[in-house]
């Protein structure tokens, strides 16, 4: 594993090692299997988008409609098993629903030649109002089944559901960026779109698959979510958009494109949550939980641009 | 800047980057009311001149006298405070402006509250304009207008406070006849009010209407200055051009059968009107052309980087007319671009990803790149160019601009190519990487691939071109074979 590590995620491993350590002594209970794991699935889903949201900035692009679309997938997941009784029509649903939304993202980006920031905001915005449209009122598990409840919360060997889901996806991802052609095309496409297709690469197919892949992650993890709550809600996955960009900004993808891993998104997720999670072990007050990470994530950037600054 | 303004020259001015001697003794005198036009190829060394002037670069060595006394110009301010205007070849003026705030940019004039004085100002435009022989609506914004009028704009913007030189950089490059003409009369009450013009353009038919004076410039050094009535059309052009060719690179004397690629029609909404060429195996096609004569658009056309709009290109028998860079790239065709630091090199990437990027299914195996198989290959082309880097794995910001050029001309090496297009390969090269790479490129077409040289180096053309194709407007003004081509002729086909 040692050597996916850039410099910079050693940098956020040892931080995350001392944030750990700091906490263990302050409280014991964070040791405890019932705190890592309540850490772990709450940073499951971050993840399983952030994946999505790496590739993105790596090329260049952003995704500020995923959290509208998780609260969306909530509903249409929660709705169409109520209606059929079937896992897979409900799946079903739910993927060629996000598959959609990623296309036309990606075709406004590439097409129209909108810019990601207000194409995707665009979205957000016609994802939050048209859920209503979908259903006004919230939508309870009537269908009662089993597995459904078990994606969210249930356990294989004391690991939550969505740790396993998430660990299924990851080496995906590590695949991808690292051993695949695909890893280099999307950095060629961030750090430099004239040159990436100068030398034959097709900029927007990359960029479409970038915005279809990141929604379909939305799909699996609006899923979990549903299951978590055992509600399809409307506003159910607000600002979430927020905290996965934040944690793979300060897993050192840069917002201009060009540089980001996998390993360093991870990093910055599991360092967010554990902040979040000490916040309410030491019993400061919960509105400090945005307030600390935001103040790091201006700081991780920072200093990201000064090493950047250095090694040119 | 009380006194009369009378002249400025520059005496002895030199000028010395890393490894590249700019200017070299030059001198220049621009009197009140005359216009000194500037003349020279590209990278003769007129902009570095200009930049000394404006206080961009300081000089290295040289006086320059203002009035007869010796100045110092160390920064822009300086510049400005003698009264030195340059009017570049882009327009700087803020679309959204009227025609009167932008000329009273930096210095609004104000009433006594402190508030923009909007009436002084327009009253002041008008008159300024007046004064320079221009009639406009001073309240109507800059978008709405032509581009010539925005140009005599940018020229009233510069002369609005004590001006004593204007330096005009290619005024006319985006100008028709017409408003040619009206820009010509500006200069002429420009004269009238005893401003001294300097006047930088590739077209000597301008300068026999409006200069009193020519000064051309070649290779950074001075060559000549002459009264307009001592001189000639070809005698400016011999001044130019006329260097001795060096470096003859052997050349196959067979002539050319198999068709690599043949253009026709091409067209593009930018620049390109109507291109037709074939292209041989083994060939080396060089093209030829000043400051936007399309020879870059006309590379991305081909490639497929830019959008055609009629015409298309024939490769083995495939006949396109839409198509992309992967298309072209599939085809066994590469490019490099004039451009390497803004659409060359990849700056997050190190030697061996910048060098396998258009390649990577050659080392691909089930979906995984094979490391070894594509470092070994970047190591080989390393050797093979003597790319001076400790490793494949360094980012390739780290080098310097000819080991650059190498990877990039590895990019496409290493792959089975048919056709590279060469835009400006020896551009920012030091000497020794630049003999190198005329020299892999003779031996490249000796081995059968057919290459598109777009060079502004005559020395370079002349001494590799097998054909030699002139642009000029977007359009191919004239094509020599190697034994009739001269530095004058071409140099006469690309300056209409």
């Amino acid at each position: 594993m040692l050597k996916y590590f850039k410099s910079n995620e050693s940098i956020l491993f040892f931080l995350l090692i001392i944030l750990c350590i700091f906490l263990s002594f302050y409280n014991p209970q964070f040791y405890s299997i019932q705190n890592i794991n309540s850490i772990l699935r709450s940073s499951s889903t971050v993840m399983i988008v952030a994946f999505g949201m790496t590739i993105l900035l790596t090329s260049g692009e952003v995704d500020l409609s995923v959290g509208a679309l998780m609260s969306f997938v909530t509903v249409i997941v929660m709705d169409v098993i109520n209606i059929s009784g079937s896992l897979f029509l409900g799946f079903l649903a739910v993927f060629i629903f996000c598959l959609m939304i990623g296309l036309i993202n990606g075709l406004v980006r590439t097409m129209l030649n909108v810019n990601s920031l207000i194409a995707t905001l665009a979205m957000m915005l016609i994802l939050q109002g048209s859920v209503y449209i979908y259903s006004m009122a919230a939508i309870y598990n009537t269908h009662l089944l089993p597995f459904f409840t078990f994606i969210g919360q249930g356990f294989v060997f004391k690991i939550p559901m969505p740790v396993i889901i998430m660990l299924f996806i990851l080496p995906f991802f590590i695949f991808l960026l690292n051993y695949t052609k695909y890893g280099r095309y999307f950095t060629a496409i961030g750090s430099n779109p004239s040159s990436s297709s100068l030398s034959g690469i097709n900029n927007n197919k990359f960029k479409i698959l970038g915005f279809v892949i990141t929604s379909l992650l939305v799909g699996v993890a609006g899923i979990i979510l549903a299951s978590l709550m055992d509600t399809g809600q409307q506003g159910s996955a607000k600002g979430f958009e927020l905290i996965v960009i934040a944690a793979v900004l300060l897993g050192g993808t840069s917002f201009k494109g060009g540089s980001g891993t996998v390993i360093g998104t991870i990093l910055g997720i599991l360092i967010l949550k554990v902040i979040d999670n000490g916040i309410i072990l030491m019993r400061i007050p919960q509105e400090f939980q945005l307030v600390v990470p935001g103040v790091i994530l201006i700081l991780a950037v920072y200093f990201d641009t000064l090493r950047k600054e250095k090694n040119v | 800047m009380s006194n009369k303004f009378e002249s400025l020259s520059l005496q002895n001015i030199r000028k010395e980057f890393p490894g590249v001697l700019a200017l070299d003794n030059v001198s220049l005198k621009a009197e009140a009311g005359k216009v000194h036009a500037l003349m020279g190829e590209n990278g003769a060394g007129k902009s570095t001149l200009i930049k000394i002037l404006s206080g961009a670069y300081t000089k290295d060595a040289g006086n320059i006298l203002f009035n007869g006394k010796e100045i110092n110009i160390t920064s822009p301010n300086d510049s400005l405070n003698y009264g030195i205007k340059v009017v570049y070849q882009e327009i700087s003026l803020i679309p959204e402006f009227t025609v009167g705030e932008n000329i009273f940019l930096e210095k609004f004039p104000l009433n006594r509250l402190g508030a923009i004085d909007w009436k002084k100002l327009y009253d002041d435009c008008e008159k300024l304009l007046q004064g320079i022989g221009f009639n406009l609506d001073v309240r109507e914004k800059v978008a709405n207008l032509s581009i010539s009028e925005q140009q005599i704009i940018e020229i009233a913007r510069a002369i609005f406070q004590n001006a004593s030189v204007v330096v005009m950089d290619e005024p006319t490059s985006s100008l028709t006849p017409k408003e040619i003409d009206k820009l010509f009369q500006v200069i002429e009450r420009l004269k009238n009010n005893d401003i001294s013009i300097i006047y930088i353009t590739h077209k000597i038919d301008e300068i026999f209407k409006i200069a009193s004076d020519v000064t051309v410039l070649r290779d950074g050094k001075f060559i000549s200055h002459r009264n307009i009535n001592d001189t000639s059309e070809e005698i400016l052009i011999q001044d130019m051009v006329g260097r001795k060719v060096d470096q003859k690179f052997e050349r196959p004397l067979n002539t050319f059968s198999e068709v690599q690629m043949n253009v026709k029609n091409l067209s593009t909404l930018s620049k390109l009107d109507n291109i037709s060429f074939k292209l041989h195996r083994g060939e080396i096609l060089g093209f030829f052309g000043l400051m936007g004569a399309g020879r870059t658009e006309l590379a991305k056309a081909i490639f497929g980087y830019d959008k055609i709009l009629n015409g298309k290109i024939e490769i083995q028998g495939n006949v396109y007319e839409k198509f992309n860079t992967q298309t072209m790239v599939n085809n066994g065709i590469g490019y490099v671009t004039e451009d390497r630091k803004g659409e060359g090199i990849i700056n997050d990437m190190n030697l061996r990803e910048n060098m396998s990027l258009p390649s990577l299914g050659l080392f691909e195996k089930f979906l995984i790149i094979n490391k070894v198989k594509e470092k070994k290959l970047a190591n080989q082309y390393i050797e093979k160019f003597e790319v001076k880097t400790p490793s494949s794995e360094r980012l390739i910001t780290l080098l310097s601009g000819g080991n650059q050029q190498k990877i990039l001309l590895s990019r496409w090496l290493l792959r089975e190519l048919k056709i590279i297009i060469l835009d400006e390969p020896t551009r920012g090269v030091d000497i020794g990487a630049k003999t190198e790479i005329l020299k892999l490129i003779n031996d490249l077409a000796k081995d059968g691939l057919s290459v598109i040289l777009m060079t502004s180096e005559m020395n370079d053309l002349l001494s590799l071109s097998d054909r030699i194709i002139v642009m000029a407007g977007g359009k191919i003004s004239k094509e020599f074979s190697k034994d009739i081509a001269t530095q004058e002729e071409i140099f006469k086909a690309a300056a209409i």
